[in-house]
């Protein structure tokens, strides 16, 4: 018997790194020898141990003492790093570069589209909640020569509304990130005879769509302090595989 | 999408976006958190190296290349800066003792918390080259590419070391009466 042979088919194994080939070697080692068992029953102690350590939650201060860090430093020295410079310049400083990306162009080339009409949506909530809000919280237009749209969020109680109207001809990925504030995805409604795709997990959501599409997007937040706190979130947008783009909508 | 993600907030930072700074911040916060704490065993160690390696990050951002991964480089800064630390200390942060001998009592591990810590006690008598691939591999989730990356290692150096790093533990754990019973 080998021993660094089924030893490394064993550690392979762990790595989901076997092919099909080394699979049926490693189930012939195993058959044929206890000591190799024995020496994969302990590999595999030892990985189901490892997984059972749980990760650890990071000090609620950290990140508010790592911002604040990164901004001391930033005033301390000129640029190259923007930090210090007032918003204004930094905008005619990244123009001057021809920084052409993301939230800047987003607001600055607006298209008027028009605003969602909820009442001809269908899809379905995980909670049923009366919806009553009128001036959106935060609003984003954009014309990307590849796609156009616009974006609002509103706010109703506990929770987020957020109405998109999206048009392209060619294939479009949305993704929306919201971890860490408390969020949660609580339904979703279309206006479209092919609806967009959907993945859900619990710090993002995923959309793939084409053509014209009007739909929404609902969040709740989990507890009282979350919806006092006020969220910002992350939309990432990439029109037929090409540059991703980047714009914030916040809670405010 | 993540590392595209990553590139546009990236770009966003450099222009000066606080908001995407802190977006950053929040989405790699954790995960560098957590590998310091497994490389040093120590919480208060833990979040400084975590400061340290996000204001290493954002003060050599105009030089960062997007040709790799924004999270290699990151985790690069944090393991490394956690080896230095162990290395200026000159030893191995110590264990509590008292606590090191509970978890030797059978009785006191059922716990998961009596578990972890007796993980990590293993860790941190695991040598740092070893420690390190273990805690990109099993608690960071990185690849055997992602984890060479990280340590500037080629993939097979990896294999090899992670192979050792594993045995080694598993000699250890099983002194421990938690595997091979």
């Amino acid at each position: 018997m080998n021993e660094h042979k089924y030893m490394d088919l064993i550690q392979a194994e762990l790595d989901d790194q076997l092919s099909d080939g080394q699979r049926a070697e490693l189930d012939t080692l195993l058959r044929e020898s206890a000591e190799a068992r024995a020496d994969r029953e302990e590999y595999r102690d030892l990985a189901g141990l490892l997984r059972q350590v749980s990760s650890r939650q990071p000090p609620e201060s950290l990140r508010q003492s790592i911002l604040a860090q990164i901004e001391l430093a930033g005033r301390q020295r000129p640029a190259p790093t923007a930090w210090a410079i007032p918003a204004a310049a930094r905008t005619a400083m990244a123009f001057a570069a021809g920084i052409v990306v993301t939230i800047g162009l987003f607001r600055l080339a607006p298209v008027d589209i028009g605003p969602t009409d909820t009442r001809t949506l269908v899809g379905s909530m995980v909670r049923n909640q009366p919806l009553n809000y009128e001036f959106p919280r935060d609003q984003l237009k954009f014309d990307l020569g590849t796609g156009q749209g616009s974006v609002e969020l509103h706010r109703n109680n506990n929770l987020l509304v957020l109405e998109f109207e999206l048009r392209s001809a060619r294939p479009m990925n949305l993704e929306l990130e919201f971890a860490g504030q408390g969020l949660q995805f609580e339904g979703f409604a279309h206006q479209s005879a092919t609806p967009p795709t959907l993945r859900v997990s619990t710090e993002f959501i995923g959309v793939t769509a084409s053509g014209d599409q009007s739909f929404v997007v609902f969040l709740a937040y989990a507890s009282e302090k979350d919806a006092g706190s006020g969220a910002s979130i992350e939309l990432y947008f990439q029109f037929a595989g090409g540059q991703t783009h980047r714009a914030v909508l916040t809670d405010r | 999408m993540g590392k595209d993600r990553d590139t546009a907030l990236i770009s966003d930072c450099k222009r000066g976006d606080r908001n995407a700074l802190e977006t950053l911040i929040r989405r790699y916060e954790k995960p560098i958190y957590n590998a310091a704490y497994r490389m040093l065993g120590n919480p208060d160690d833990a979040a400084d190296i975590t400061q340290i390696a996000f204001l290493k990050v954002f003060e050599n951002l105009e030089r960062y290349n997007p040709k790799f991964k924004f999270f290699s480089w990151i985790y690069r800064i944090a393991v490394n800066e956690s080896i230095n630390l162990l290395k200026r200390r000159g030893h191995q942060e110590p264990f509590d003792d008292k606590q090191a001998s509970n978890l030797r009592d059978p009785e006191a591990m059922v716990d998961a918390e009596h578990l972890c810590d007796c993980v990590q006690e293993v860790l941190m008598e695991l040598q740092e080259e070893h420690r390190a691939v273990i805690v990109l591999r099993h608690f960071s989730e990185c690849s055997y590419h992602e984890i060479g990356e990280i340590l500037q290692i080629p993939d097979q150096t990896v294999k090899s070391r992670l192979y050792t790093a594993r045995q080694i533990m598993k000699e250890k754990i099983k002194a421990r009466g938690l595997v091979g019973k």
